[in-house]
């Protein structure tokens, strides 16, 4: 049943695969919090382009990857919201832009267009003990940054204007959550694609939402329920021989109707 | 009186938006000052640009000491959507004393649950605050602001949608604060008539202009009636002064 882990490259994808679910659905309260889901969803496709960008120019796709998504990111962190074009309307002019040049550079370009389909649903099977060495420096730089100044972050980004009567730094707080946001998805894109980023960003935290009513709950929820589906979705996948990132997507929105009914019956 | 700060000829607004002009006054220690002026007038942004959230377009604004705001904003503001508990939105303002990888301190605790209970409600410390009446949320936000241990109290709007008993519970606390802890206070409303009998001083705000501050023996109904530009009537009754539309 579990012939799987026996190969290691299945091993190697897991282990990245867990650190990339776990990574996104622990960013993912705050992206909930702040109500910014769809920079998350600019921020990954930005990063598939990346990926394609140093694919073509012959970099690694890491660097380009990581670059564009962490520029990106102080982007939005910069942009006011008190602009003439709302921040949400660049939010989609960016995700669009980013989404059509990503196309057009993988339908021209021999040496990206065997990544098509891995841009959108990403390919775990497919990973090196490199991307798994990279996955882990990078969850440990996140990891330290998001325990030091977790609750000034929960307070930022529940009300953010008697944070700042509080003396909490405001911009430094915004500054750490979108470059926390631009490395966990440029970590993650590479290998998982942009629907397994995004899913993973939104869906683990919005059903421990469903489930449970303490923050430290939802967060410890949220990563369990990455964790189950990420494994699970791996032993599926290799079981019945289906792509790993879609089946695991499927297993999020699984979770999160067994959430509803949960929700429905008892609130923990 | 001790000047805590003082606005010279401020300009205050948002970007190319400018919603005051010209605006000099100062506040003292020790004051309850109520914000009075309709909807939109200028009442928050005179708040945030007081506390240093918004940057004054002209003018300046001189402080005359350190000066720890304690802020209660418009609770509608707020999302209901997360679970906090009362304690835990409490002591979210106690975030700047707590050190980074340990957990709050045995003080931040001790000052959350003295800020519940001088506002009456350590009993729903536990609660989830977005289970709470309109009274018990702006309570909570209350004491979330004194657990701070402010100079200043700031309050928007405190007493927006509540019933009468609320709005009176809320008012007596604010100024039971004021008068036991000579805490000064800034509280915003559009609502002259709930605030009248509570604040010592008025600053009023009506068509994008400021009127100054009024101490509560200057108020009459020819300068109400002349700022608001309608027919105002102040009576006074029981040492009460109510105001007639």
């Amino acid at each position: 049943m579990f012939n799987f882990w026996h190969e290691p490259f299945l091993r190697i994808g897991l282990a990245v695969g867990l650190i990339s679910g776990l990574l996104c659905s622990l960013i993912g309260f705050f992206v909930i919090l702040k109500r910014v889901v769809f920079i998350g969803l600019a921020i990954s496709q930005i990063a598939g382009l990346g990926v394609v960008l140093g694919l073509m120019v012959g970099i690694n796709p890491y660097i380009s990857s990581f670059i564009l998504s962490v520029v990106i990111s102080i982007f939005f962190w910069l942009y006011n919201t008190e602009r003439d074009i709302p921040r949400d309307t660049v939010v989609a002019f960016i995700y669009l832009i980013s989404a059509g040049l990503t196309t057009i550079l993988i339908a021209k370009n021999p040496r990206v267009e065997i990544y098509g389909f891995n841009v959108a649903a990403g390919n775990l099977l497919y990973v090196t003990t490199g991307d798994l060495f990279v996955s882990l420096l990078g969850s440990v730089f996140v990891l330290l940054l998001f325990l030091y100044f977790f609750r000034a972050l929960v307070f930022i980004s529940y009300d953010r204007e008697t944070a700042l009567t509080s003396g909490i730094k405001g911009a430094f707080s915004d500054f750490l959550f979108y470059l926390m946001l631009g490395i966990i998805v440029s970590i993650s894109m590479r290998i998982s694609g942009l629907l397994f980023v995004f899913a993973s960003l939104i869906i683990p935290p919005m059903t421990a939402f469903k489930i449970f009513t303490s923050v430290n709950r939802i967060i410890i929820g949220s990563l369990f329920i990455s964790g189950i589906s990420v494994i699970s979705g791996f032993w599926l996948s290799y079981t019945f021989d289906l792509p790993t990132s879609p089946l695991i997507i499927c297993i999020y929105g699984l979770f999160f109707v067994i959430g509803l009914v949960i929700n429905k019956i008892c609130i923990c | 009186m001790e000047k805590l700060l003082e606005l010279e000829h401020a300009q205050l607004g948002y970007r190319k938006i400018t919603v005051l002009n010209d605006v000099s006054l100062s506040i003292n220690k020790g004051d309850f000052l109520g914000i009075i002026g309709p909807n939109g007038t200028g009442k928050t942004t005179f708040l945030k640009s007081v506390m240093g959230l918004l940057k004054l377009k002209k003018g300046k604004i001189i402080k005359h000491t350190d000066i720890k705001f304690g802020y209660c904003m418009q609770r509608d503001f707020l999302s209901n959507v997360f679970p906090f508990t009362v304690v835990e939105i409490v002591l979210m303002m106690r975030t700047r004393y707590s050190k980074p990888f340990h957990g709050y301190t045995n003080n931040d605790r001790q000052a959350a649950i003295r800020s519940l209970r001088y506002c009456g409600i350590e009993h729903l410390a536990n609660s989830r605050f977005y289970n709470l009446s309109g009274g018990q949320q702006q309570r909570v936000l209350i004491a979330r602001a004194l657990s701070l241990e402010p100079d200043v109290l700031v309050l928007d709007e405190p007493t927006i949608d509540l019933d009468v008993k609320g709005k009176k519970e809320i008012l007596y606390l604010i100024l039971k604060l004021h008068r036991e802890y000579q805490l000064t206070v800034l509280l915003a409303s559009h609502e002259l008539n709930q605030v009248i009998n509570y604040a010592d001083k008025f600053l009023f705000f009506a068509d994008s202009r400021c009127f100054g501050i009024y101490h509560k023996k200057e108020l009459s109904s020819e300068i109400l009636s002349k700022i608001f530009g309608i027919d105002i009537e102040i009576c006074h009754f029981n040492n009460k002064q109510l105001v007639i539309l």
